[in-house]
C-alpha cells in the first residue's frame, strides 16, 4: 500500500470508529456556570451536586460548571467577575449580597426571562415572605432558595435543674432565666456574639433584639437607630452583658459547642444550629421556642438564585433556576432546612416539626438585617452602629447618647 | 584607540541582562502602584471603577475631613512606634544574653526563634484563646500573681486591646531582631573588647563605646524593617480584633481592607494606601538621614 492510500484508509477507519463509539455528531453542549459558596460546603455541596446531575440528565445538551468560592471571599470574587464583564450564568446571593450586586447594576430582572416571569406568576401563592426582599422597584431580581431564621433554642434539662418550667416569653423573663441558669464559669445562661471581630454575625444578634423591641434600623430611607425601641434594645443587651450571663470573649463556634456540651443553656440562633447541635449531641434535650417578644418577630438570612446581566447563557440559566425552584423540596428535606416554597415547607415541617417555631415567627422587614434604603451599604451602616454599641458595652457609654451619635454619623454617611 | 574601545564595549548586553528584572519590577511593582494612584482618583462603589466615576482629588479631600483618618493614623503611629521600639529592645537584650557564654546556649538560641517560625495565623489564634477572659491563661496568670482580682477583657476593652495586640506582634517579631543583632555582635572584633579592657572601660562603657557603634548599622536596618512591617501588619490584628473594639486597633491596613473589601470603596481605600505609602517613605527617609549623618560624623 502506498503512503497516501494508507493515510486515507487510516482516516476512514478513524471516522468509522468515531461513528461507532459516538453515534451521531452532537452539537456542542451549553455550559452554565453556577456560582455559589455552597459548592465548598460538604453537606450542601453534595445535595446541590445531586440535583444538578438530575437537571443535566433531564436537559441533554446542557452542562453545569461549578464556580466554587468559599463564603468569606465570595462577594469580592463575584464583584470582580461582574465588574470585569465575565459574570457566571447563575449567581447565588444572600439578601445582603443581592443588594450589593444590584446597587452596582449587575443583576438582570426576571421579567427578561419568559420561564422565570411565568414561574413568578404561576407560584405567586407559593412564594415565602422573604421573596419580598428581592422585589425592588416593581422588578424581581432573585428567587428564594432557602432561608434561616432566628429562634430561641434552649436546653430543657438545664431549665429543669434550675427550676424553670417554661421558656421565657419576654426580654425581662429572658434576663431572669439567663441569670438563674448562670453558674460561671462552668455554666452560662446564654451564648451570643458580642464583639467586632465577629461583626457580621453579631449584627444578626443585635438585629434580633432590636426588632424584638419593635425597632427598625431605618425607616423610609432615613436611619432610625436613635428611636426609643432601638435604644431600649441596646440597653437590654448591655444588661445581659453586665449580668455576665454569657461567656465574654468567646466566639460563636465556641459558645455553640458549649451549648451542645450543656455548658450554655440558651441561644438565640438560626435553625441550622438546631440541626448541628442535635447531630453533635443526640442526647441533648434541645427545644426551640418562640422568640421572647410579642409578636415573636425574627430576623434571618435568605439565599437567592439570581441571573447577572451579561450572563453568557441567560435563557439556559433561567431554565435551570425555574427547574431548581420546582425541586426545592428535595433540597429542604436533605438539608433539614426551610426553602422558598410554602408547599415544600409544609412537607418539610411534617418531617422536621421543630422547624415550625422558626417558620411561625414573622420575619422582620427586609429580613431584619438590611436597613431600609441602605441595603447596598449595609456593611458601612453595620460598622457604625456596632462601633457605638461596643462603646455602650465596654465603655459604659449612655445607650441613648451613643445611638444618637450613631444616628448623626449615619445621616452624614458619605455617598 | 578610544573608538576601538567603544566598539569593544559591552553594547546592549547589560541592558539585556537587566531587562527581565526591570520587566518584572514594572509588572509587579510599578504597574500596581500606578494603578493604585489611578484608582484613588475615582469615587467608585465597584471593584473596577468606571470612567464616569472619576472624582479627581475628592477621596483625598474626604480623607482630610473624615474623623476616622486621624484616629487611624494615630493608632498606626502608636502601633508602629511601640512595636518597633519594644521588638528592637527585647531583640537586643536577648541577643546580648545569647552572645554570652553559658551552658545550653545553643538550645536557647534555637528556642528563641520559635515565635518567629510559628505560622502567623496559628499563633494569632492561640493568642486569641490565651486572652480569653474566662478561660485564658493570661488572665489566670494575672489573677494568680495578684495583679487583678477581676478578669481583664483584653481584646474586648478599648483600653487593653491595642496593648494586647502589640504584645502579640512583639512576641512574634523580636526573634528576628535577636538573630540580626546576634550576628552583628558576633562580627565585633575581639581586639576592640581587649583594647577597651586595657583602657579600663566598664561594662556600660564597653556597651556604649564598642558594642553600640559596631551594631549601629544593623540596628538602623532592623528599625527600618520593623517600621515597614508594623505599618503593613494586618493578619494578627484582623484575627484578634478586626480593628475593634470601638476602632481601638484600627490601623491603616485594617482600614484599607475594610474600605476596599467590606464597603467596596476602592477609591478611598487606594487614597488611604497612598497616605500609608507616604508615611512609609517618610520613615525610610528618616532612617537613611540618620545613617548618612552617622557616616559623615
Amino acid at each position: 500500500m502506498t503512503k497516501p492510500r494508507f493515510l486515507l484508509a487510516l482516516a476512514l477507519a478513524a471516522l468509522a470508529l468515531a461513528a461507532l463509539l459516538g453515534g451521531p455528531i452532537r452539537a456542542a453542549a451549553v455550559e452554565i456556570e453556577v456560582a455559589t459558596w455552597h459548592w465548598t460546603e460538604p453537606a450542601r455541596g453534595a445535595v446541590l451536586r445531586k440535583m444538578v446531575e438530575q437537571f443535566v440528565r433531564e436537559h441533554p445538551g446542557v452542562t453545569i460548571k461549578e464556580v466554587s468560592v468559599p463564603f468569606p471571599r465570595y462577594v469580592e470574587q463575584m464583584l470582580l467577575r461582574l465588574a470585569g464583564g465575565a459574570p457566571p450564568d447563575v449567581l447565588v446571593a444572600t439578601d445582603g449580597m443581592l443588594f450589593t450586586f444590584l446597587d452596582r447594576g449587575h443583576l438582570a430582572p426576571f421579567s427578561s426571562f419568559p420561564p422565570l416571569a411565568a414561574m413568578l406568576e404561576r407560584d405567586r401563592g407559593d412564594l415565602v415572605d422573604g421573596q419580598a426582599v428581592a422585589a425592588i422597584g416593581g422588578q424581581t431580581y432573585g428567587v428564594v432558595s432557602h432561608f434561616s431564621t432566628y429562634g430561641l433554642l434552649y436546653n430543657e434539662k438545664l431549665f429543669a435543674e434550675a427550676g424553670l418550667t417554661k421558656p421565657p416569653a419576654t426580654p425581662q423573663e429572658f434576663l431572669a432565666a439567663a441569670t438563674r441558669l448562670t453558674k460561671a464559669p462552668e455554666q452560662f445562661g446564654y451564648g451570643t456574639r458580642h464583639s467586632m471581630n465577629e461583626e457580621g454575625g453579631w449584627w444578626y444578634e443585635v438585629a434580633y433584639w432590636v426588632h424584638g423591641f419593635g425597632g427598625r434600623w431605618a425607616t423610609g430611607g432615613k436611619p432610625s437607630v436613635n428611636t426609643p425601641q432601638v435604644v431600649g434594645a441596646v440597653r437590654f443587651f448591655k444588661q445581659l452583658y453586665d449580668a455576665g450571663v454569657f461567656p465574654k470573649g468567646v466566639d460563636a463556634a465556641t459558645y455553640r459547642r458549649m451549648f451542645w456540651q450543656e455548658k450554655v443553656a440558651m441561644l438565640t440562633d438560626n435553625n441550622a444550629v438546631y440541626f448541628i447541635a442535635k447531630s453533635q449531641n443526640p442526647s441533648l434535650q434541645l427545644r426551640a421556642a418562640p422568640n421572647p417578644f410579642s409578636p415573636p418577630v425574627t430576623v434571618g438570612e435568605i439565599s437567592f438564585y439570581t441571573i447577572p446581566k451579561g450572563a453568557k447563557h441567560p435563557q439556559e440559566a433561567a431554565t435551570f433556576v425555574e427547574w431548581y425552584r420546582r425541586h426545592l423540596q428535595e433540597l429542604g428535606m436533605n438539608l433539614q432546612n426551610l426553602v422558598g416554597s410554602k408547599a415544600a415547607n409544609a412537607e418539610i415541617l411534617k418531617a422536621f416539626p421543630h422547624l415550625q417555631t422558626f417558620v411561625a415567627a414573622p420575619l422582620a422587614p427586609n429580613s431584619g438585617a438590611l436597613p431600609e434604603g441602605y441595603e447596598g451599604r449595609m456593611p458601612e451602616f453595620r460598622h457604625i452602629v456596632l462601633r457605638h454599641v461596643t462603646n455602650v458595652l465596654v465603655n459604659n457609654a449612655d445607650p441613648a447618647a451613643e445611638m444618637q451619635a450613631a444616628q448623626t454619623e449615619l445621616e452624614n454617611l458619605r455617598r | 584607540m578610544p573608538r576601538r574601545a567603544r566598539r569593544r564595549g559591552p553594547g546592549w548586553l547589560p541592558y539585556g541582562l537587566v531587562a527581565p528584572l526591570v520587566a518584572l519590577i514594572a509588572a509587579f511593582v510599578l504597574y500596581p502602584m500606578a494603578e493604585g494612584v489611578r484608582v484613588s482618583l475615582y469615587d467608585s462603589r465597584d471593584l473596577v471603577p468606571r470612567p464616569e466615576e472619576f472624582a479627581g482629588l475628592a477621596n483625598f479631600a474626604w480623607l482630610i475631613r473624615a474623623p476616622e483618618t486621624l484616629t487611624t493614623v494615630r493608632v498606626t503611629v502608636v502601633y508602629v512606634v511601640v512595636t518597633t521600639a519594644a521588638a528592637t529592645l527585647i531583640g537586643l537584650a536577648s541577643a546580648l544574653v545569647l552572645n554570652a557564654s553559658f551552658r545550653g546556649r545553643a538550645l536557647f538560641r534555637a528556642a528563641v526563634t520559635i515565635p518567629w517560625g510559628t505560622p502567623l495565623v496559628a499563633s494569632a489564634l492561640i493568642w486569641f484563646w490565651m486572652f480569653d477572659p474566662q478561660y485564658g491563661v493570661v488572665n489566670y496568670a494575672v489573677r494568680t500573681l495578684g495583679l487583678s482580682a477581676e478578669s481583664i477583657p483584653w481584646l474586648l476593652s478599648p483600653r487593653w486591646a491595642l496593648p494586647a495586640v502589640m504584645a502579640v506582634d512583639v512576641w512574634r517579631t523580636f526573634p528576628f531582631g535577636t538573630l540580626v543583632l546576634l550576628t552583628a555582635l558576633q562580627g565585633i572584633d575581639a581586639d576592640l573588647y581587649g583594647a577597651a579592657a586595657v583602657d579600663g572601660a566598664g561594662r556600660r562603657a564597653v556597651f556604649r563605646h564598642v558594642v553600640l557603634p559596631s551594631i549601629r548599622p544593623s540596628l538602623l536596618i532592623l528599625g527600618l524593617l520593623y517600621t515597614i512591617w508594623g505599618m503593613k501588619r494586618f493578619d494578627t490584628i484582623w484575627i484578634l480584633t478586626q480593628g475593634g473594639p470601638a476602632d481601638a486597633t484600627n490601623v491603616l491596613s485594617v482600614f484599607i481592607y475594610r474600605e476596599a473589601f467590606r464597603n467596596f470603596r476602592v477609591g478611598q481605600a487606594s487614597a488611604m494606601a497612598l497616605v500609608g505609602a507616604a508615611l512609609g517613605l517618610v520613615a525610610t527617609a528618616v532612617y537613611f538621614a540618620l545613617e548618612r549623618r552617622h557616616e559623615t560624623a
